[in-house]
């Protein structure tokens, strides 16, 4: 069966050298038969990519330990889902995911209807399949996947008990389709370069694709940060560990990119800008896997023995010099602005400060995320600057972000007043007024900082809301139809402003529980014997019992911990340490209470042969708005991509007629 | 007045960022009760250490992280230089010395170190003023071909301009 497997792996190789080759050359030669070929080819690629994965999701499954990868990664105890999960648990494992992604996109490319006809589909397949023509590589010569050990080991070494998690089981691959997800607007934007052909058709596709891979990528940050809160046990969501942070680099340019691209749209200006900033998204997505693969630095998330940093270096310079080649190749195109902007108060300079904004604090995390490599090399010394100089940073550039997400959906397109705009926020200000003020003499929330955090937050969500109430008080004015009705067909007939409205409302939602749990999170940690309590906030923790369950192989030690507030009991908590057979380390699962104020969050530090305990317990402020922001998110994500009657039509592909397609 | 408007935002949002950054945005980790097992990691010449280090693992520094053999490693250390009676700096001295600069949470502001808190926030106010004077030039050229196209207002309010225009948009759908 491995034989089917590495057969899979370097046909894809071959196949994917000969799509790269035939797509091109039908390109220069305006051949449409070797066009066909080609694409005959990708669909070949992506079904050897597909037998590679099936036949090792099919040794993880089966637990074939004298596959070296399935012998690192797993054990026989794993339960059906984690054994699978695994294959992204190790650095050839998640690199065949990564290439799987790669060739279904292609695929998806292929047969896309909106594509069909236009001169788009060889250039961008031929883009991706040079991709998937390195990924192939890497998989055929330097990290095979499908390496037998020379005897059959009886057992695995096992999955890292962290990485058995739901969280665990989506993170990666949702992150994964985020990154791979950002090639595919990559590809869009080298080719209308190479077409000369700057259209309403290449912003509609490329945005529509960015979109949906900021979607993944966005999920990816939520679940890896979910994943972080209930598993690590330290009662955080984002550590600004340099891998998290390679995520969220190219997510704030993509961010960017799907702000500008409007400006594009409206005005056909910024094209240049647009274009960088595709390519910058690009190139980051690419870092981030570099910083995975080198162990140039420390991070939590980095592969461990892996020594791909060289090639995924040597990968990045190449695709950005060449990116950047066809970009200036194209400067006098690009150049072409034809817009104006009529006043310094309008929704584009707002949009452009948003970019600012944007840009600024993806640079603010690389140069945090780099600066020991800067700081060696200029200094000698590598100084790592921590999560201070991030917090420090970034922090006060996202507060005036969330500022600037609040005020601009209230201006206009061409120009605007500050009359009108002060009238506009008069309302949404005045609510947040008094809620702050409600905080401030109510909720104890006296420190400048959380309520500067919180006011911003909040005028957003008003802003947001007024702007939802405003439209459907006018289409039932014009139409008469019922509140529910008119903000329905208001929404689906703009899914675009309304999709992302919903993602600004979310990130407020998510605003708040950030400033939240920073600021007003307690703490206590304590041993106390059977039967003693003890009183954190407006609750009392009795501990009752510890002990001790055998579940398959795995030794489980838990605490039974009674949550009381206001001499009423709302809760019993069981925090485990669960001892592995088949892993050295034990893992600490967190037991938790969540409602709308605040998580209890318990976790059990160790124990003593009198029964006693030590319980790390923290009150967390306001954490179920983070998540609840996450999905009003992801739900305008969806909205905002999802194709409808109305709104989402294409325009017709209008550029250069080239005889391929 | 717009411009002086957009301009002062940019300046406000500079300075807000420094003033920020002066003020220390990042929270200290709230203090730990009494742990009977290691009343010595709860100590305030502890925690004036402990504050200021790195931990191994994902935490916000080394007395936020009370578990995990390492941390153990480096609070026991600490302990011992404290029971030896050295200060809070020379025992961050001790750490750089055999750990270099990075063991720090927030490196000692050096010149070094500082021009990395700063350079971000140059970086944006440059290109804050970059983008002022591009919108300046565009506004002007804007200005000196006058405005073609006759923008009809339909209302003050964007959102219901734009159900507006969609109503109409659709109507003409209808019967043309």
């Amino acid at each position: 069966m491995h034989i089917l497997g590495n057969v899979s792996i370097y046909l894809g190789f071959l196949l994917s050298i000969y799509a790269l080759a035939v797509l091109v050359f039908g390109i220069v030669k305006k051949n449409q038969k070797l066009i066909n070929s080609g694409k005959g080819a990708s669909i070949g690629v992506f079904l050897s990519m597909t037998t590679a994965t099936v036949v090792m999701l099919y040794f993880l499954a089966t637990s074939n330990f004298q596959v070296k990868y399935v012998f690192d990664y797993t054990s026989s105890d794993l339960t059906i889902l984690y054994k699978l999960s695994a294959l992204w648990a190790g650095n050839e494992g998640s690199l065949m995911l990564w290439n799987f992604l790669l060739t279904f996109y292609i695929v998806v490319i292929i047969f896309s209807r909106k594509l069909k006809g236009t001169p788009y589909v060889p250039y961008v397949t031929a883009i991706l399949m040079a991709n998937a023509v390195f990924f192939f590589f890497i998989l055929s010569f330097v990290s095979q996947p499908f390496t037998l050990l020379d005897y059959i080991p009886e057992e695995g070494y096992g999955l890292n008990p962290m990485l058995q998690n739901p969280g665990m089981v989506a993170h990666p691959v949702t992150l994964y389709m985020g990154y791979v997800g950002l090639a595919v607007p990559f590809a869009f934007a080298m080719t209308a370069l190479l077409l000369r052909n700057m259209d309403d058709f290449w912003i509609k596709m490329t945005r529509r694709w960015t979109l949906i891979a900021w979607l993944f990528l966005s999920l990816g940050n939520i679940l890896g940060g979910q994943w972080a809160y209930v598993e690590l046990g330290w009662g955080g969501y984002w550590a600004w560990d340099p891998v998290e942070n390679a995520s969220f680099m190219p997510w704030l340019t993509a961010t960017a990119f799907l702000h500008s691209v409007m400006i594009q749209e409206r005005k056909n200006m910024l094209k240049i800008w647009n274009i960088a900033l595709i390519i910058l998204s690009y190139a980051l997505t690419l870092f981030g896997t570099f910083l995975v693969r080198s162990g140039i630095l420390t991070s939590v998330h980095a592969f461990s023995n892996s020594t791909l940093g060289t090639y995924f270096l040597i990968y990045m310079t190449i695709a950005v010099i060449g990116a950047m080649y066809v970009m200036f190749s194209r400067l006098s195109l690009i150049r072409r602005d034809s817009g104006q902007f009529k006043s310094y108060l309008s929704k584009e300079s707002s949009f452009l400060l948003n970019n600012l904004l944007l840009v600024g604090c993806a640079f603010a995390v690389l140069w945090g995320t780099v600066y020991p490599l800067i700081s060696e090399a200029l200094t000698g010394t590598k100084i790592t600057v921590g999560i201070p100089y991030f917090n420090a940073v970034s922090a006060p550039i996202l507060v005036a972000l969330v500022l600037l997400m609040a005020i601009c959906p209230l201006i206009a397109w061409q120009k605007s007043t500050i009359g009108k705009l002060a009238r506009s926020i008069m309302v949404p200000g005045m609510i947040t007024l008094v809620i702050v003020i409600c905080l401030a003499v109510f909720g104890g929330v006296t420190q400048v900082w959380p309520l500067i955090g919180f006011t911003v937050a909040f005028f957003m969500l008003f802003t947001h809301i007024k702007e939802f109430i405003v439209g459907t008080l006018a289409r039932k004015k014009m139409t008469e139809e019922n509140i529910f009705t008119a903000m329905y067909r208001l929404m689906i007939r703009n899914r675009r402003r309304y999709g992302g409205y919903l993602v600004h409302i979310g990130i407020a939602f998510m605003a708040i529980a950030i400033v939240g749990s920073q600021n007003y999170e307690m703490e206590k940690m304590q041993t106390l014997a059977p039967n003693e309590s003890m009183e954190l906030g407006d609750y009392t923790f009795k501990y009752t019992s510890l002990q001790e369950v055998q579940e398959d192989l795995n030794t489980v030690v838990f605490a039974t911990l009674e949550v009381y507030k206001d001499d009423q009991l709302i809760d019993t908590l069981n925090p485990e340490k669960i001892f592995y057979q088949t892993w050295e380390t034990p893992s600490t699962e967190v037991a938790f209470h969540s409602n709308w104020k605040e998580d209890i969050y318990v976790t059990l530090n160790g124990w003593e042969s009198d029964g006693s305990a030590t319980l790390h317990i923290k009150t967390i402020p306001l954490m179920m708005y983070m998540w609840i922001g996450a999905v009003i998110l992801v739900i305008g994500s969806i909205f905002a991509v999802w194709h409808g009657r109305y709104g989402n039509v294409t325009p017709r592909y209008t550029g250069v007629q080239k005889e391929v397609n | 007045m717009k411009k002086y408007f957009l301009l002062s935002f940019i300046v406000l949002m500079a300075l807000f960022g420094q003033s920020m950054l002066l003020h220390g945005y990042a929270k200290e980790a709230d203090p730990l009760d009494f742990d009977p097992n290691r009343p010595e990691y709860y100590t305030p010449e502890f925690k004036a250490v402990a504050e200021q280090l790195h931990s191994q693992d994902s935490c916000s520094s080394l007395y936020a992280c009370p578990s995990g053999p390492l941390a153990r490693t480096a609070k026991d250390k600490i302990v011992e230089l404290l029971n030896e009676g050295k200060t809070t700096d020379e025992i961050l001295d001790y750490f750089v010395e055999n750990y270099g600069e990075s063991i720090l949470l927030k490196p000692h502001g050096s010149l070094n170190t500082l021009s990395a808190y700063v350079i971000p926030f140059f970086l944006i106010a440059v290109v804050a003023v970059v983008i002022f004077a591009a919108v300046r030039i565009w506004v002007k050229k804007s200005g000196s071909t006058q405005e073609k196209e006759k923008n009809v207002k339909l209302s003050e309010n964007e959102a219901e301009s734009d159900v507006i225009r969609q109503m109409i948009e659709d109507e003409r759908k209808k019967f043309l």
